[in-house]
């Protein structure tokens, strides 16, 4: 006991008394610490100071403003291999851009879809969507790139073959399409006063499909086989094979009486339905015509891409743009008056429908007013005496116009051209996206769209089921009580992770490089090559993707800062 | 009073009331469906769409795996996939590191959880069946015989002329019997001849090619003819389809131009070393087969002629003689298997493709000139594959390949699942059954990475081998177990930084964290792979690739790590802390002993789904030139003999992938739900 107490007061007499203070030790340590950190960091700068120095590569930020030498595929027009290291930077930039604010929201709404699927209540579209999610989640995103690149855009025809959508062709719509719609509505709202599993709905309903059904196929055997070119409107009752048609349709109406409870209005309506359409394609009661319609090739896809039609503004498109301007005006104000009268009255109005409407009114109305100004009759062309005045419609057919004249000479406020190709193939005309950008942008949607869909899937799983019960017992309907009770607080839980999954898109997009898209990391790896600048060309990558991380998770916070419950 | 007084007596019934059986559509496998597939029109749809997707997309993916992909890309690269160019002469490390790897998850499986007796049968039958099953197929299905030519003319198509080899090399088995017949099933007609299938030798293939386009040609025209007739055609398709019908002629048939089968062809087999003839005969139609015994191992010669007509092509089916492969590389002297000296030299194999027989060099010369053979990159194999030559050729072989492997893995876990039981059995404390064997796993576990780590480099225990040539999945697990290991107590650290009053500390922790999870794990491979050689030049060799690759990967993880670990420790409730300063317990000790452990416990699920990530991203090492298993696939598919094979490589990887991610998850989901991952409640 005294010898450890002697210990004590040794030991104590050894250390002074103020660094026996926790205070100052934490203080101490904490400059111990600091002096480590910077002490190890310095070393490694001046190390790798002295050895860059040594072959030669003194790190600055100059050289940006050599000439960088090399093409890049996929670039503005400004930019050449005379443009400076900065402007090959800046194409990167655009790209990964790009790629990244098309792949958040595409990632966005099918992660959405998927995440709903995987809730479904239809056990196929469950399974379905759960092995796409397993498979997507449990494989490397670089393995799927190579795939969607190597194998899927590889295997794409060339672009004189080009897979077109709609492709060519002549398209009939026909008339019974059109008669079939409007005897469903008549039927099923005939039939409304009936519970949803009430025998004569079941019947009247199969009968409907069952008529529509072998009408269909009579007429397509009508169209393709030459024994059926008679049977269409010959009306001849006595004919054998009529009276034989008819008496095997009695036999299975008769046969329905005989068939399972449950099953007997099903039955019956496809026994007495099919004879119902048998004899309209017979007597020729049935209208055989149809709508003819020439389709075009509005999008080509290919080994070199996809192809878009290219909408351009003519003379009158800041016209139309003011018409757009005032409905989006006239719209918000509404919806900001209609929300008011709600809040005041209770009155419920759809007020984001009418909004939409009145934007889409406002915009179709100023595109035919836009459009209704008379062109000029004649038009100037300069010629080698001076200019002459030529009718529009003549230097239209005797192509006397450089696209931008046309563009001026034009009624309509945006333009769009179809894509058209040179006889090598090459897209002369239309909006293109190279066969990277692509296998890029599928690659990190659908990888990411399997998070945002488990994301998705678990929030809307932690709302209780009581509040989705309450909703309906007040009397909501599924739409009001998704968007009003269950969406509000599974974004709650949302939110969070799928800033995650938003940062982990924009970093996933630098493995371009592994497909060669030119996005920063692409270009600067090369400029890197090109320069030696190894160092600053990192720093400057680093930078990017920090700023691009810190401002997508500003502005999660901010979104989640708005969902989150509002508590004292 | 009496009347009602009877009636009431008759109206009670003693016997059960008569049971009706429920409506058909509530209850049983019809309830089900309707409510699952068809409980309203929108599900109807849905139904029927997702089952058209599912049923094609599925039917697509067998029909190429069974009739058209060619799987020996795999079969033949299986030691690459596994571990890359590693060493051969240090194989049996990495055999012994999987064989321990085994025998560690099966104790701890033995030590936490049970293997049901379903299971092990289970294993057990899959490890019969690929024991069983190579033996059996090559029995009852034989491979399909390949096809030669014979003749002297060239066979022409488009810009392609071939004509048939007068000899043709091959290699073959002491024992094996060469089978030759003319094959007549080809030659009946067009359609016959479009129709075959196996492997074929160039000029049939081109013949393929004529009768294939003949008969698209012979299609077309009444195609294009009814097109026209009707109105469903726009002008420009129109006149595109009037031009195509004014250029189209349909060619002579193919069978009738080349006399196909009509004259006797004569062959003759010689040995390769010698050139002395072992057989020879003249085949006709009608002839019996040639068969020959080959009398050793080693090259033989097929020469074959139609010596009546020059015109004529005679098509022989040859059972036994199948494409083969070239390859040739400098080999460093080394010491065999059984203690002889291998001399140093350029070597050239020739591997056969049915079942990797393997001759080096010997090839037979005629004339001065080396007699050609089936390559495999001309001579694949043509036409619908039917199932029983996927059985044959790759099912079989592949299963022969892995059965061994299997069986010595099975051992291994089966011997650590039954030790972990045993030490219970024995050792561990009846109130705690599972003490002693849960403590042992934990130090296994502790163990393993070194021992890993020193099997697989040597690290001056045992011979070194060449980080260089470490590859495929070996670097994959490699460069994964490393950056759990080392990442951990990082990640640790860093998470106890950020949670640290200190504000230099927690600012220094933050500021790491936020800037390693800020960037891509690409750049920070890139300034490994770049920086790391100015900062540790003894880390800058060209031989370190892989442990800059380790330095990476664990720099990376450590960072999110941490952020999991801190998502544990913010989980606690304060009490612990309180608590365990409350009974006298110092910082570190309290961390160590109260805060730590329960927070790791509840972070197990984030952890293991860190690890899965982990896994995937190693795929990345593959851009900075490290061969893992994706760089293989890669790697593999831009040879010579494999081009156009990326499919079969990417998806047999993506399966790999897919099924060491998906038992990872598994697993955590099972620590999950067992519940014993939770923070344990007070």
């Amino acid at each position: 006991m005294a010898s450890s107490e002697q210990n004590f007061n040794t030991r104590n007499r050894i250390i002074p008394e103020f660094l026996r203070d926790i205070r100052v030790l934490q203080i101490l340590g904490q400059i111990i610490f600091l002096i480590i950190v910077v002490a190890f960091l310095a070393q490694l700068v001046s190390v790798a100071a002295n050895e860059m120095r040594a072959n030669n590569l003194t790190p600055n930020f100059t050289f940006l403003q050599n000439r960088a030498g090399f093409e890049i595929s996929e670039s503005p027009q400004w930019y050449t291999s005379n443009s400076s290291y900065a402007d090959a930077l800046r194409v990167g930039i655009i790209n990964t851009l790009r790629i990244v604010s098309t792949g958040l929201v595409t990632a966005t709404v099918l992660g959405i879809l998927v995440g709903i699927f995987l809730l479904s209540t239809n056990w196929l579209i469950r399974t379905i969507s759960r092995v796409y999610v397993e498979i997507l989640r449990n494989t490397p995103l670089l393995v799927q790139l190579f795939v969607w690149y190597y194998i899927v855009m590889f295997s794409l025809p060339q672009p004189q073959q080009a897979v077109t959508l709609p492709s060519e062709g002549v398209l009939f719509i026909s008339l019974r399409l059109v008669l079939y719609a409007v005897a469903y509505v008549f039927i099923s709202r005939s039939l409304r006063h009936l519970p949803t599993d009430a025998p004569r709905r079941l019947m009247f309903l199969t009968g409907f499909f069952a008529a529509s059904l072998v009408m269909e196929t009579a007429f397509y055997l009508y169209h393709n086989q030459a024994d059926w070119a008679g049977v269409y409107g010959r009306g001849d009752l006595g004919a054998a094979a009529f009276l034989l048609y008819a008496g095997i349709s009695a036999v299975l109406i008769g046969g329905a009486y005989f068939v399972p409870a449950p099953f007997r209005p099903y039955a019956l309506g496809a026994a007495a339905g099919q004879l119902i359409g048998g004899l309209l394609f017979y007597m020729g009661i049935m209208p055989n015509a149809a709508l003819r319609m020439e389709l075009y090739p509005a999008v080509y896809l290919s080994i070199r891409g996809i192809v878009f039609p290219e909408i351009l503004p003519t003379a009158r498109f800041a016209e139309w743009l003011a018409f757009v301007v005032l409905g989006i005006v006239a719209a918000a104000m509404m919806w900001v008056y209609f929300r008011r009268v709600t809040e005041t009255t209770g009155r419920l109005i759809p007020r984001t429908q009418y909004a939409v409407l009145l934007m889409i009114v406002l915009a179709a109305v100023g595109w035919l007013i836009v459009g209704a100004e008379p062109l000029p009759t004649a038009v100037p062309i300069s010629g080698d005496d001076g200019i002459i005045f030529v009718p529009l419609e003549e230097a239209l057919a005797r192509d006397l116009l450089s696209p931008a004249e046309q563009l001026q000479y034009t009624s309509q406020p945006l333009v769009f051209l179809r894509p058209a190709q040179n006889r090598l193939g090459r897209f002369i005309v239309g909006t293109q996206f190279s066969p990277e950008y692509m296998a890029l942008l599928l690659g990190l949607v659908i990888y990411t769209s399997a998070f945002i869909a488990e994301i998705v899937r678990a929030g809307i799983q932690a709302v209780s089921y009581g509040q989705i019960e309450a909703a309906r017992a007040v009397g909501l309907t599924q739409g009001q009580t998704l968007s009003q009770v269950v969406l509000p607080q599974a974004l709650r839980v949302i939110i969070p992770p799928l800033g995650n999954q938003y940062l982990n898109l924009a970093k996933n997009s630098s493995l371009a490089i592994a497909i060669a898209f030119a996005d920063i990391f692409t270009t600067m790896t090369t400029v890197m090559n090109q320069s030696g600048q190894s160092v600053t060309g990192i720093i400057i990558i680093m930078i990017f993707y920090l700023i691009m991380s810190l401002s997508i998770s500003f502005v999660m916070n901010i979104v989640n800062g708005r969902f989150q419950l509002v508590t004292r | 009073m009496t009347t009602i007084h009877n009636k009431q007596i008759n109206a009670v019934n003693y016997e059960e009331p008569q049971t009706k059986s429920p409506p058909l559509l509530s209850v049983g496998p019809l309830a089900w469906i309707k409510n699952n597939l068809f409980g309203s029109l929108m599900d109807t749809i849905l139904t029927v769409v997702g089952a058209i997707v599912i049923v094609s997309a599925v039917t697509a993916f067998f029909t190429w795996a069974l009739a058209g992909a060619n799987w020996f890309v795999i079969i033949f690269n299986m030691r690459q996939f596994l571990i890359g160019r590693f060493e051969p002469w240090a194989e049996w490390r990495v055999q012994l590191l999987a064989l321990l790897v085994i025998a560690v998850l099966g104790w701890a499986v033995g030590a936490w959880s049970r293997i049901s007796r379903g299971v092990f049968i289970f294993l057990l039958v899959i490890t019969a069946l690929l024991f069983v099953l190579p033996p059996v197929i090559r029995a009852v299905v034989p491979l399909s015989p390949s096809f030669v030519s014979a003749g002297e003319t060239a066979i022409a198509y488009g810009s392609v002329a071939q004509q048939p080899l007068a000899q043709l090399g091959f290699i073959g088995r002491e024992g094996e019997v060469i089978t030759l017949r003319v094959a007549r099933e080809y030659s009946q007609n067009d359609r016959a001849l479009a129709n075959s299938f196996s492997f074929v030798d160039s000029p049939l293939n081109t013949l393929r090619n004529a009768a294939e386009n003949r008969l698209t040609i012979e299609a077309r025209i009444p195609e294009i003819e009814r097109l026209l007739a009707g109105d469903a055609l726009t002008p420009n398709q129109r006149a595109l389809l009037t031009a195509d019908l004014e250029r189209l002629e349909v060619p002579p048939p193919v069978t009738e131009t080349y006399h196909l089968n009509e004259f006797p062809a004569q062959v003759r087999l010689l040995d390769g070393a010698t050139m002395e003839p072992i057989s020879e005969a003249l085949l006709s139609g009608e002839s019996e087969p040639l068969s020959v015994t080959l009398p050793r191992d080693g090259w033989y010669v097929l020469e074959k002629t139609v010596p009546d007509n020059p015109e004529a092509v005679t098509l022989i089916a040859a059972e036994g003689i199948y494409p083969m492969l070239e390859r040739s590389f400098t080999r460093s002297a080394s010491i065999g298997p059984d203690g002889e000296t291998i001399a140093a030299g350029r070597v050239t194999q020739y591997i056969r493709m049915t079942d990797i027989f393997l001759v080096e060099g010997g090839r037979p010369r005629i004339e001065g000139t080396d007699v050609p053979f089936e390559n495999i990159v001309e001579n694949q194999y043509r036409g619908a594959r039917p199932l029983h030559d996927y059985l044959s050729l790759y099912l079989a072989p592949f299963f022969q390949q892995i059965n061994t492997g299997f069986l010595w893995l099975l051992i291994a876990g089966i011997i650590g699942y039954w030790g972990a039981r045993l030490t219970d059995k024995y050792f561990s404390p009846v109130e705690k059954p599972r003490l002693r064997s849960q403590r042992i796993a934990f130090w296994l576990f502790i163990a393993l990475p070194p021992v890993a780590f020193i099997l697989v480099a040597g690290f001056g225990i045992l011979p070194p081998t060449s980080p260089p040539l470490w590859g495929g999945l070996l670097l994959t697990m490699l460069l994964t177990v490393v950056g759990i290991v080392v990442s951990f107590p990082l990640g640790v650290a860093l998470a106890l930084g950020r949670r640290s009053s200190l504000p230099v500390v927690k600012g220094a922790s933050i500021a790491y964290i936020e800037l390693v999870r800020g960037v891509p794990l690409i750049t920070v491979l890139l300034m490994a792979m770049v920086l790391v050689p100015f900062v540790a030049p003894w880390l800058g060799g060209p031989d370190t690739g892989p442990y800059r690759a380790m330095v990476a990967v664990t720099l990376f993880s450590a960072a999110y790590l941490a952020e999991n670990v801190r998502g544990g420790l913010q989980s606690l409730p304060p009490g612990q802390e309180e608590a365990a300063k409350a009974l006298g317990l110092s910082a570190w000790q309290a961390t160590l002993f109260i805060t730590l452990p329960q927070a790791l416990r509840a972070v197990i699920p984030a952890l293991v789904g860190q690890f899965i990530s982990l896994f995937k991203d190693t795929s990345l090492v593959t851009i900075v030139g490290l061969m893992d298993l994706t760089d293989v696939a890669q790697t593999v598919v831009n040879q010579n003999e494999f081009l156009g094979l990326r499919r079969e490589a990417f998806v047999f990887i993506s399966i790999v992938y897919f099924v060491f991610s998906y038992v990872m998850a598994m697993v955590s989901r099972r620590i999950e739900e067992s519940g014993s991952g939770a923070a344990r409640r007070i």
